[in-house]
């Protein structure tokens, strides 16, 4: 198809939301709002041999979303187009195609909501049920089906759902997923609660998946695996807060689930989560510790990939906005397990003090530590697959190799009305060989500094320099960044990411963004490494990229 | 009522518990399955993968089940592979990433059956194959591979297409090599310098998007090809672990029949 065709039809789709957005005047007066959005991600790609893009087939590539949701006092209803036919690179292959996945009405009266079609819905941590949409990185695991919520009873929120899962374009009504909530407050039961300030959460969740699709045949003999068609997971939470202090614990279970995750074993799965933080004005604590085995929970046990999750194990590992610090970020190790522990400390020096100067200065220290479980595997029957054996046993807290640390130390300090920094230090370690298949253990020391200059009431200007060394991998990187933004409608960037360290590549990027009351549009040029694009413990491999973007959001 | 929450919720627990499947019941017996045609499996997989040891063992215990019905073959593709232009030289021709962007593959072992099935995971060829196999087939492939003592250097290859019914398609024919030493990460990262690779796709005898041909039915087509036998510093061929694959691929992809050779030293004709 020519590239203006293509064009043509996004930008008809594209316009086609937005006009009927804009169109439409309900106002507030009635009860009735709505509410939406529109978004356009568009990338005109040049192949370039320099950093391994590959080959296109298509001129111009989109995702692209608009969503409509009618809200009153009684009923909600919703609807969402995309339109992803070409879609940007590194994208899951089913991921393309376009049409209305998502369509849902909402009824509530007294305390009961009653929804029919496509939700997300999360039990506590997620370790059993957590549905979620993540553009970034393709991920739409909404049920389709119906959903029951109770607060009626002051204290006492109870959900129940059920429905099949969305695979892209697909719902297999072969595979479905059921689930109750039950989260009680005890605080609005006892009063004795409430005068102490505590307030207390005990949840407890129960989620079914039914699977019809018989098992896999073995290779090399005439046997099929006899697999469960309902697989049960349970989640017993609790969460007191009182003063300063913050406490939750959280285990979960689940039943046997051979799956193409734990190579159709028929081990159980098992979650355990613990968190307790404190915090007032200027100073704050935070340490959390998880251990979790065999807990990848899909609807389709034969998926592989990043889609029909119906779980989600939170991440434990300190989410990196800086390029360099984020050059290997950490995906959770659902499936084999992992022990992981996070914390950290923040701490304000106040101003006009000897550490904190005129104007205060804040300290954050945070560490992220993964290892794996000690495997123990059985003889396999069959070839060296351990398909229908109970997989490996583990010991509580016995430990297997190192997966992932990271130790950094973050200073804020503002100079002068005008002036301000940040400065990082963050030793990390990365088992590149377990995250990605390949690569040994790569060990990182990485330092940025971000400042801020505010010229004047419309002009600030912010620069930041990063430097990354390591011996492995492709070793040392350099970044160089700098914004200037005009209030309040412009930002123009332009940024360098060089390997100095092998390939002496250069990853330059230029762009413009503008913001005009709800819409944002940004323009630009430039090579994108490969690398990942993470959220929430999941991550999504993205290949390298040179052209034109353009972004487009807008949201009323 | 949070008494009464806890027990159910241990009862609930308890009466899943009960419905666990014991080891001894775990697998099904099934009818074995009768060989109506040879199955082409185009395995994508890379020296760099760690799964795909595990892969490469489900293609032997298929070979070893099915016999001379099923063709696999090694494509080394993607991030994982090694190119065989590299300082140390692998086993990813240019080509094979041709084949591996074709179908989208971007994450490894996977494997295509018959040019039909999609990229499945190794856990899946066996239901697929078991499908395939049972679907006859409208053509024969009759195939041949010889290097004569004259011509040390080239494999002659003659492929007679027999048809039963009117039929289009490109006609591809590749060379493989078993038997091959080199390197190999395992399951746990490590590497085995001395791994031993199969059915390795080597090269393309009739150009990378091979030939198109028409058949009429009942009409025998023989086709005739000479390859080089590569031996250069990065790349040597072991003749007597070479074999021909041929194949023909219709327009929706699928492939309708496939066959497979070794090829063999043919004796100097006294004069």
């Amino acid at each position: 198809m020519k590239l203006s065709r293509k064009l043509l039809t996004g930008a008809s789709v594209f316009a086609l939301a937005t006009v009927s957005a804009a169109a439409i005047t309900i106002g507030g007066d009635n009860g009735v709002a709505l509410h939406g959005s529109v978004q356009a991600d568009v990338l005109f790609p040049q192949e370039d041999e320099a950093i391994n893009t590959g080959k296109y087939e298509h001129d111009v590539l989109f995702n692209s979303y608009a969503d409509l949701n009618l809200i009153s006092r009684y009923v909600d209803a919703g609807a969402r187009l995309e339109f992803m036919k070409w879609p940007l690179p590194g994208y899951e292959k089913d991921f393309d195609g376009w049409g209305v996945p998502h369509i849902y009405a909402k009824g509530r009266y007294k305390g009961f909501e009653l929804t029919a079609g496509d939700f997300y819905e999360q039990f506590g941590s997620g370790f059993i049920l957590r549905t979620y949409e993540e553009r970034s990185l393709g991920i739409d695991n909404a049920l389709r089906g119906g959903r029951l919520r109770v607060t009626a009873v002051p204290g006492l929120r109870l959900t129940a759902l059920g429905g099949v899962q969305r695979h892209y374009w697909d719902w297999k009504t072969s595979s479905q997923v059921y689930g109750a909530d039950a989260e009680v407050l005890l605080e609005q039961m006892f009063g004795k609660l409430r005068k102490h300030n505590i307030s207390w959460m005990f949840g407890a969740s129960y989620v079914l998946k039914r699977e019809t699709t018989p098992g896999q045949t073995i290779s090399g003999v005439d046997y099929r695996l006899n697999v469960p068609e309902n697989v049960s997971a349970f989640d017993l939470r609790t969460h007191v807060r009182k003063g300063n202090f913050d406490i939750m614990g959280e285990f979960a279970w689940k039943g046997q689930d051979p799956s193409f995750d734990n190579d159709y074993t028929y081990g159980k799965g098992t979650a355990v989560m613990v968190s307790a933080s404190w915090s007032k004005s200027g100073i704050s604590a935070l340490l959390q510790a998880k251990r979790s085995e065999n807990m990848a929970f899909r609807s389709q046990r034969m998926m592989s990939g990043t889609s029909c999750f119906i779980n989600n194990m939170p991440a434990f590992a300190y989410l990196h906005t800086y390029a360099l610090p984020a050059l290997y970020p950490y995906a959770t190790q659902a499936a084999p397990g992992e022990w992981a522990f996070q914390g950290n400390f923040a701490y304000t020096f106040k101003r006009r003090t000897a550490l904190g100067g005129r104007y205060g200065t804040k300290v954050k220290v945070n560490f992220s530590y993964i290892r794996g479980l000690d495997h123990k595997y059985p003889a396999p029957l069959f070839g060296s697959s351990l398909i229908g054996t109970d997989g490996s046993s583990t010991s509580f807290f016995g430990m297997g190799e190192a997966y992932y640390h990271d130790v950094n130390l973050q200073v804020e300090k503002k100079w002068s009305q005008s002036v301000s920094q940040n400065f990082m230090y963050m030793n990390q370690m990365y088992n590149k060989s377990v995250i990605e298949g390949e690569g040994g253990r790569i060990k990182t020391n990485v330092f940025v500094v971000d400042t801020k200059w505010k010229i004047d009431k419309r002009f600030t200007l912010r620069n930041e320099l990063q430097y990354l060394h390591t011996c492995q991998d492709e070793g040392d990187w350099l970044f160089g960044l700098l914004e200037l933004s005009v209030a309040p409608y412009l930002m123009a960037t332009v940024s360098d990411m060089w390997n100095c360290g092998t390939s002496g590549t250069h990853y330059y990027n230029f762009g413009l963004t503008g913001n005009y009351r709800s819409n944002r549009l940004m323009v630009s040029y430039g090579r994108t490494r490969e690398g990942f694009n993470c959220s929430g413990g999941v991550c999504r491999r993205i290949p390298a990229t040179h052209g034109f973007q353009v972004s487009y959001s807008y949201t009323f | 009522m949070i008494r009464n929450l806890f027990i159910a919720t241990l009862l609930a627990l308890g009466a899943v518990s009960c419905s666990d499947i014991k080891e001894s019941d775990r697998f099904i017996t099934i009818e074995g399955v009768t060989a109506e045609r040879v199955v082409l499996l185009e395995d994508f997989t890379g020296q760099n993968c760690v799964n795909c040891p595990a892969a490469h063992q489900e293609i032997d215990a298929l070979v070893k089940q099915y016999g001379d019905a099923l063709v696999p073959v090694a494509i080394h593709a993607g991030s994982f592979g090694i190119p065989s232009t590299n300082r140390r030289p692998g086993l990813m021709q240019p080509e094979g990433q041709t084949y591996n962007d074709r179908y989208g593959i971007d994450e490894y072992p996977k494997g295509v059956i018959n040019g039909r099935s999609g990229a499945l995971n190794p856990g899946e060829w066996s239901d697929f194959l078991r499908e395939e196999l049972q679907v006859p087939a409208e053509l024969d492939i009759d195939l041949s591979a010889t290097i004569s003592a004259d011509e040390p250097g080239k494999i002659a290859v003659e492929c007679i297409l027999r048809p039963d019914a009117n039929m289009q398609g490109t006609l591809q024919l590749w060379v493989l090599e078993d038997g091959i030493v080199a390197r190999q990460l395992d399951k746990d990262g490590n590497l085995i310098p001395d791994y031993v690779h199969n059915h390795v796709y080597r090269a393309a005898v009739n150009g990378v998007d091979g030939e198109n041909v028409t058949l009429q039915a009942n009409t025998h087509k023989t086709l005739a090809y000479t390859v080089g036998i590569r031996n250069t510093d990065k790349e040597a061929w072991v003749p007597e672990n070479l074999s021909i694959v041929a194949f023909l691929r219709q327009a929706d992809g699928g492939v309708a029949q496939a066959a497979k050779c070794h090829v063999v030293t043919g004796d100097v004709e006294e004069e």
